[in-house]
């Protein structure tokens, strides 16, 4: 169990096909414990907690990341 | 799985004054029951000594939410009939191709008392398509209630569709005694109101309803009209739910209504200060608890450049107008998910319902139909108090100066079918006429000579002013001699109403004489103001305006006020000369192109003229929006007062401002278009 799990599952979970098909079947039905258990599956263990923890992480690194991108080269100078 | 934890993110953005602990656990008992559909409406109400808060669960065609719910009141079994009726409802609004398929969206409404009792079945209010509207109804009531009497129900269609109105929502309200209905009417004009609650039967103080909607109408973008019927009959309670377009962070008017209901006892001085501080963005990583595990599976499903946030919104204000007079104001908030992207360096939300796909095998429409479409859009866009509001400038919009604009132009393109938004433009229009005789940007602002010319403008085509008000109104102009021509303002116009104006700031370029304004109002002063515009023409044949980036509205104005005059005849051939010139550049905004359009009908008898303009429409027909409207086009700037007209093209103080919603833009294609049919050749 523990966050970096988390951080590496989420990674995974955008970037590999099978793991997108497993959670997209989760619809809008998923719960922290489907998630979990999906993670586990894959190799990665996680408690809940980690996973919101993690999740908010995920989401301001790529925010930051978009905003820093080619794509906004004012960003990039500041 | 519940809804609770939607609102452990959504409620710590709610004051205690406006949600207070007892409300707060009602709630959150209330969320457990609830099935996991993350869109909620949190209806709180605003005087000082009512601390009950109620909620709302939506649920749209198109997503997942009718099987969701389904399975969810799976649970309830053997909890009596209603939640049996509530599954069967989904299971048929689910299906592909049934009477239910013009049904968008749902509500479930729960009372929540907050004394200890559980909540109850909610009510269930279902949107309703404009067309088709009473059979979907009847569709809908035949599942989810028994024995419903419908004669009343179906008197009120019957006077809604009578006066020009729809029935936008119906409620059965399973959970309350009697089981009454409540129908949301959409549309409703204030001239038309009072016939309607006569022909309903409606038994209620019409004289007080009147005083309120116009009121109201006055105040927000939309007002909707609330009715219940039980035992058969239009109950005597009206409510009026007053929306605004945008939240208010970037608009004051949601401030100034709730200081009006604190100022009339209808809200406690707290609530309206926590109302106000309550639309916002909740994001993950500011959130303080648990993201919803359902947003997290669908991020993960998502591109990683699209990020999902809660979105708080304002939705409305509910006035309520109680058979004893006494009245109730009440706060309604929206919370759902909304997915942003950044493109460009910029945020945007992404759609929740995809576009729909464009048919490239239709053909081009004929000039009728574009016109046809483009009017429809302006009608449908008119506010219920008859005006039109566009050019977002400091948080204000121009609600005078635009619709009389808008106005004209579809009185021009339409005619007679125009006649119904002109006499509510005018008749407002007429209402609010300053006792100087002149109207302003909006109708906060100081009179100018700008919008009065166009108020007159469209006076001599449609009429509606008495010949005391138009008089009155022509006199304010010629108060604005400066130089030969009309200045904008008056020496003792104050200006200080637009926001970055300062009591001791210079305001000479505001009171000088500009050629736009005196074209616009040449028709009306008594003296010939021709002399002093073709002094003004520059040397490429355009005029250049104070108030607009680009020439092609000032030299419209300006060649047809000296149409028709041999002397100034050179005058106007440079000015087609200039159009031709711009009418190539592939830049030129769909608004600008029309003035274009106007000036090269000017000389019909150039040919290269015609087939410049006809290339112009040919543009205007490609580049008209799926919804009737062009794309906002009408850039006009705002130069600081002490700004003379020499001085512009040197200066940062200039703010840009549009037409935001594309009207202003829409109406000059119109009246571009109509003046293209009068003289013109599709061929």
């Amino acid at each position: 169990m523990s966050l970096e799990n988390a951080l590496h599952f989420l990674e995974e979970g955008r970037d590999r096909p099978a793991f997108r098909q497993e959670i997209g079947l989760l619809s809008d039905e998923a719960d922290y414990d489907a998630l979990c258990a999906i993670g586990r599956r894959h190799g990665y263990a996680f408690t809940p907690a980690e996973l919101a923890r993690a999740f908010a992480i995920d989401w301001l690194a790529r925010w930051a990341h978009f905003r820093k991108s080619p794509a906004n080269p004012g960003d990039q100078e500041t | 799985m519940s809804l609770k934890p939607l609102l452990d993110l959504l409620l710590p953005d709610f004051a205690p004054a406006l949600i207070g602990d007892s409300a707060r656990a009602a709630l959150e008992a209330a969320a457990r029951v609830m099935a996991p559909i993350p869109r909620v409406a949190i209806e709180c109400r605003l005087a000082a000594d009512k601390a009950q808060v109620d909620i709302q669960q939506q649920l749209r065609r198109h997503t997942d939410d009718a099987r969701l719910l389904s399975r969810h009141l799976a649970g309830f079994e053997g909890a009596g009939e209603t939640p049996a009726r509530l599954s069967r409802f989904c299971d048929a609004w689910g299906a592909a191709n049934t009477a239910l398929a013009g049904i968008d969206e749902v509500f479930l409404e729960y009372d929540v008392p907050g004394d200890g009792r559980a909540t109850e079945i909610p009510g269930i209010f279902f949107s309703l398509p404009r067309k088709g509207g009473w059979d979907t109804a009847c569709a809908a009531i035949a599942i989810l209630q028994d024995g419903y009497s419908s004669d009343a129900l179906r008197g009120c269609f019957d006077a809604a569709s009578a006066g020009g109105t729809w029935v936008g929502y119906l409620g059965l309200l399973l959970n309350r005694v009697g089981n009454p209905t409540r129908l949301n009417l959409k549309g409703m004009r204030p001239h038309a109101l009072r016939a309607f609650l006569a022909d309903i039967g409606w038994s209620g103080d019409r004289d007080a309803a009147d005083a309120l909607f116009d009121w109201a109408v006055n105040h927000v973008d939309r007002v909707t009209l609330a009715l219940d019927i039980g035992n058969g009959r239009v109950l005597p309670r009206l409510g009026l739910e007053c929306l605004l377009n945008r939240q208010p962070a970037v608009e004051r008017r949601w401030s100034a209504l709730l200081v009006e209901l604190e100022r009339q006892s209808l809200c406690d001085g707290g609530k309206r200060a926590a109302v106000l501080a309550v639309p916002g963005i909740t994001a993950p990583v500011l959130a303080g608890k648990p993201w919803l595990p359902q947003w997290i599976a669908r991020s993960l499903a998502a591109p990683a450049d699209q990020f999902n946030v809660l979105e708080r919104a304002l939705y409305y204000i509910k006035l309520t107008l109680e058979p004893d007079g006494s009245q109730e104001a009440k706060a309604y908030f929206g919370a759902r998910d909304v997915w942003l992207v950044q493109e460009q360096g910029n945020v945007h939300e992404l759609p929740t319902v995809p576009h729909e796909p464009i048919d490239d095998s239709v053909p081009a429409p004929s000039t009728e139909a574009m016109m046809e479409r483009a009017s429809a859009a302006l009608f449908e866009r008119q506010g219920q108090n008859g005006l039109w509001r566009d050019f977002l400038l400091f948080n204000d919009e121009s609600n005078e100066w635009a619709s009389a604009f808008v106005a004209t132009a579809l009185v021009e393109a339409c005619g007679r079918r125009a006649s119904r938004a002109a006499t509510d433009a005018m008749s407002r229009l007429a209402r609010q006429q300053r006792p100087d005789g002149g109207w302003g940007y909006d109708d906060a602002s100081a009179s100018d000579a700008d919008s009065t010319a166009w108020v007159l403008r469209l006076h001599a085509r449609f009429g509606g002013l008495d010949a005391n008000a138009s008089s009155r109104a022509a006199a304010f102009l010629c108060a604005h001699e400066k130089s030969g021509g009309i200045a904008t303002y008056r020496k003792e116009a104050d200006l200080t109403v637009f926001a970055i104006v300062t009591p001791d700031m210079p305001d000479d370029g505001w009171k000088q004489a500009h050629c736009c304004v005196t074209a616009a109002a040449s028709p009306f002063v008594d003296w010939d103001v021709r002399p002093y515009l073709a002094a003004e023409q520059t040397a490429d044949g355009s005029w250049r305006s104070y108030w607009w980036f680009h020439g092609a509205y000032p030299t419209a104005l300006c060649a047809e006020a000296l149409g028709g005059s041999a002397a100034y005849a050179a005058n106007l051939d440079a000015a087609c000369a200039w159009a031709m010139h711009e009418a190539a550049r592939p830049e030129l905004t769909d608004f600008d192109a029309a003035w274009c359009l106007r000036i090269l009908l000017l000389r019909p008898e150039d040919h290269a003229g015609c087939l410049a303009a006809a290339r112009i429409v040919e543009r205007l027909r490609e580049r008209q929006l799926p919804d009737g409207r062009w794309r906002t086009g009408a850039l006009a700037r705002f130069p600081m007062p002490d700004l003379l007209a020499a001085d512009l093209d040197a200066s940062d103080r200039i703010f840009p401002f549009q037409d935001q919603h594309g009207l202003f833009t829409t109406a000059a294609v119109l009246a571009a278009l109509a003046r293209w049919k009068g003289g013109g050749d599709e061929s």
